[in-house]
């Protein structure tokens, strides 16, 4: 992009994207926040994602699903950020093994999505998608970039692991439907 | 315990992460960095050598043009995963411009001290108490210093106005001598002269008098034995040093930094001849905010019939010819030039001076069958995200244990297809016991790996379908020695590293009668056979 392009892009958003921004950003935060597990990440990585919208909001708002395309950004952002924090974390541990980050929700909650973020990427996305998200399994097939089977996969293996992982006991409603039913 | 159903909880969990993110503002989108709170670190001074610490200290860096650029990528990546399903994002530029710091910013006038990332340094590290307020007596002149712990860091500030100015007055005239903190001493192998303010001590590494004495006779002995490579060299290279280990191998060890906040980024040209041009290029992408102190440090590299790893502060070449030049080069262009010119007959040969200087450097070992059957049995990943992360390659995998133990495992294996994806999803990544998944379908990648995949003197021939039935292929030397293949999917896996040059192509039954013996296909190394013994990898139908 050339400096004119920056200008014009400086002179404000169109009005769509406004409100593009305005009704998905809180719901981007609160996807990237169970990602990352931290609040600071999750608004920078959104501000990230909304930017690289914004920059080619021409071409991105005649998508179908514009929602789609931002959390695709996004998922792939987390992912990102989470390889750079876990080698920030392991390095700053063998220092000196310190270093937690701060709970932002009641433990057992919180719980429940650091155990999300135990599991293999593409599960951890998929559970994110669907449970925080009611995202329905095509959505998130489309966001994550896999088959709907796969996702549905990634579900069900999601939910054993974290079930086990929490002591929970678990039903196979939720990755059964494409509506999400189980998390309404 | 009782059991709570994991719908239940999961609905809990998202009212409260909606509760938690309810809050957020939603003010007027205003075009901005992204990472606007990232910090490039710039390593403005280092210690060096095999007992050097780093000084980190970080400042801002990026323009709005770069970030928009970086949002760019973004689309793009997300267009060619749109493309052909993966999700992979192009790591190496948003590593270079993205992301939070690891480390505080810190006021001028302070230095970071790194205890350094390994364990045997991080325990000499806890040996030295900061609440000891210790004074420091350097050139003859005492004072206190104010050392405090920040971020797990422990940063000294000269508080003496009158050790200020002979640490500075002194400094260069000084390099190597040690001194004393309280009852620890402190050893000055390197540094830069750099200031922060004007009021910074740079470089002290707090570590006992066993070390100092190690450290100081190996560097000593270095220095002394003939034909070895100068240990200070010009800012900005004053970071390496360059020591023949073996025949063909050549490591570089130091800290890379940069004078500015754009060392997320280094690009390494290696070249084995007298130009300027080089023979190999690789993009190291490392972690910038730790710099060679993490083990994920480097990811490259393009082409090349060099072998490179880094961990830890060591960079590592292994080179099937002469090796004269080392050029670093940060993403601005400022170069990090070395110059080590040899010819093969003298490249030092290990000895006890370089035994005991590697004692203090993370030797990595090779990994045995069982470990790395282990590491792929235990991954945690699935297929999906190993195939993902293997479209960005890297020559080797520098594993890393739980028990901080560390294993390499190159290309050399005999146990290649599962090795290769070892090391092109480990390195510079995440440490391979998170990433390692379930070998994949090698065949399937294949195109990737034709392509992508550095060289290490490996050869491969896919087979046509009359010899899909062959049992086994055997490459006839120059000098009569046979190297036999391996067959995976279809595929015929020739090491021929450190070889003489491969004179025919055998193929054979099962009852190992001689089918066919062809010249060896001269396409895969473009007729140069020299090349061939540390060539890139290539393919070679054999029908044709």
């Amino acid at each position: 992009m050339n400096r004119d392009d920056l200008e014009v892009d400086l002179a404000g958003p169109p009005r769509a994207f406004d409100d593009f921004y305005r009704s998905e950003y809180q719901s981007v935060v609160g996807l990237a926040y169970v990602l990352t597990g931290s609040r600071t990440a999750a608004e920078e990585l959104s501000q990230d994602a909304f930017t690289a919208a914004y920059q080619k909001w021409g071409r991105v708002s005649t998508l179908d699903k514009p929602e789609a395309w931002i959390r695709r950004v996004l998922v792939n952002r987390c992912r990102s950020w989470g390889r750079r924090k876990s080698a920030e974390f392991r390095a700053m541990t063998r220092f000196r093994g310190r270093r937690q980050p701060l709970a932002e929700m009641p433990n057992s909650d919180e719980e429940f999505w650091a155990t999300m973020r135990t599991l293999p990427t593409r599960q951890g996305q998929a559970i994110a998608l669907h449970y925080l998200e009611d995202r329905p399994i095509d959505e998130i097939a489309e966001i994550i970039g896999c088959a709907p089977s796969t996702v549905t996969t990634h579900l069900h293996r999601g939910r054993q692991s974290m079930a086990a992982s929490l002591n929970a006991t678990t039903t196979n409603n939720a990755e059964g439907t494409n509506n999400a039913e189980g998390t309404k | 315990m009782n059991m709570i159903d994991f719908e239940e909880r999961a609905r809990s969990a998202r009212h409260a992460a909606a509760t938690t993110v309810r809050d957020v503002a939603v003010d007027e989108f205003t075009p901005r960095q992204p990472g606007r709170n990232a910090a490039m670190l710039t390593m403005v001074a280092a210690i060096f050598v095999v007992g050097g610490w780093a000084i980190l200290q970080q400042g801002r860096g990026g323009t709005l043009v770069e970030s928009v650029e970086s949002a760019e990528q973004d689309e793009n990546e997300f267009d060619r995963a749109t493309d052909d399903g993966q999700t992979d994002e192009n790591r190496s530029t948003e590593d270079a411009t993205d992301g939070e710091a690891a480390f505080p910013e810190t006021a001028p006038g302070f230095a970071i001290i790194d205890p350094a990332p390994t364990g045997r340094r991080a325990t000499r590290t806890e040996n030295f108490n900061p609440s000891e307020q210790p004074t420091v007596d350097i050139y003859g002149r005492s004072g206190s210093i104010t050392p405090f712990e920040e971020n797990g860091f422990f940063n000294l500030k000269i508080t003496d106005p009158e050790v200020v100015e002979a640490w500075k007055e002194n400094f260069e005239a000084n390099r190597g001598r040690d001194e004393t903190i309280g009852d620890r001493q402190v050893l000055i192998l390197e540094a830069t002269a750099t200031w922060i303010d004007g009021d910074v001590l740079n470089a002290l590494s707090p570590v006992g008098n066993d070390d100092i004495t190690r450290l100081r006779q190996a560097v000593e002995e270095l220095i002394a034995a003939p034909d070895t490579p100068p240990l200070g060299l010009d800012l900005l290279t004053d970071g390496f040093l360059l020591d023949g280990l073996e025949e063909h191998r050549v490591a570089v060890e130091g800290i890379v930094y940069s004078q500015d906040d754009d060392a997320g980024l280094i690009t390494a040209t290696l070249g084995t001849g007298p130009s300027e041009e080089a023979d190999f290029v690789a993009n190291l992408v490392y972690w910038e905010r730790l710099g060679w102190g993490a083990e994920e440090a480097v990811v490259f590299g393009q082409r090349t019939s060099d072998l490179i790893t880094v961990d830890d502060r060591k960079i590592q070449v292994t080179h099937g010819g002469v090796f004269s030049r080392v050029i670093f080069e940060t993403a601005d262009g400022d170069t990090a030039n070395l110059t080590y010119t040899t010819a093969e007959a003298t490249v030092p040969s290990p000895d006890e001076r370089l035994t005991t200087l590697l004692e203090y450097v993370p030797l990595v070992r090779r990994a045995s069958d069982t470990e790395v059957e282990q590491l792929v049995e235990d991954a945690p990943v699935d297929e999906a995200d190993v195939v993902n992360e293997a479209t960005e390659d890297a020559p080797s995998a520098i594993v890393r244990f739980e028990d901080e133990s560390f294993i390499r495992i190159d290309t050399e294996s005999d146990r290649l297809p599962l090795c290769v994806y070892l090391y092109a999803d480990a390195i510079g990544r995440e440490s391979a016991i998170e990433c390692l998944g379930t070998p994949v379908n090698f065949g399937s990648n294949f195109d990737w790996y034709i392509e992508n995949a550095p060289a290490n003197g490996l050869a491969f021939i896919e087979l046509d379908e009359k010899w899909k039935e062959t049992a086994t292929a055997t490459v006839t030397l120059t000098d009569g020695t046979e190297v036999e293949a391996m067959s995976y999917e279809g595929l015929w896996i020739f090491h021929l590293i450190d070889s003489a040059s491969p004179e025919t192509l055998a193929l054979k039954s099962s009852d190992g009668t001689v089918e066919e013996s062809i010249p060896f296909p001269p396409d895969l190394v473009d007729g140069d056979f020299e090349r061939l013994t540390i060539g890139p990898y290539t393919s070679y139908p054999a029908s044709e």
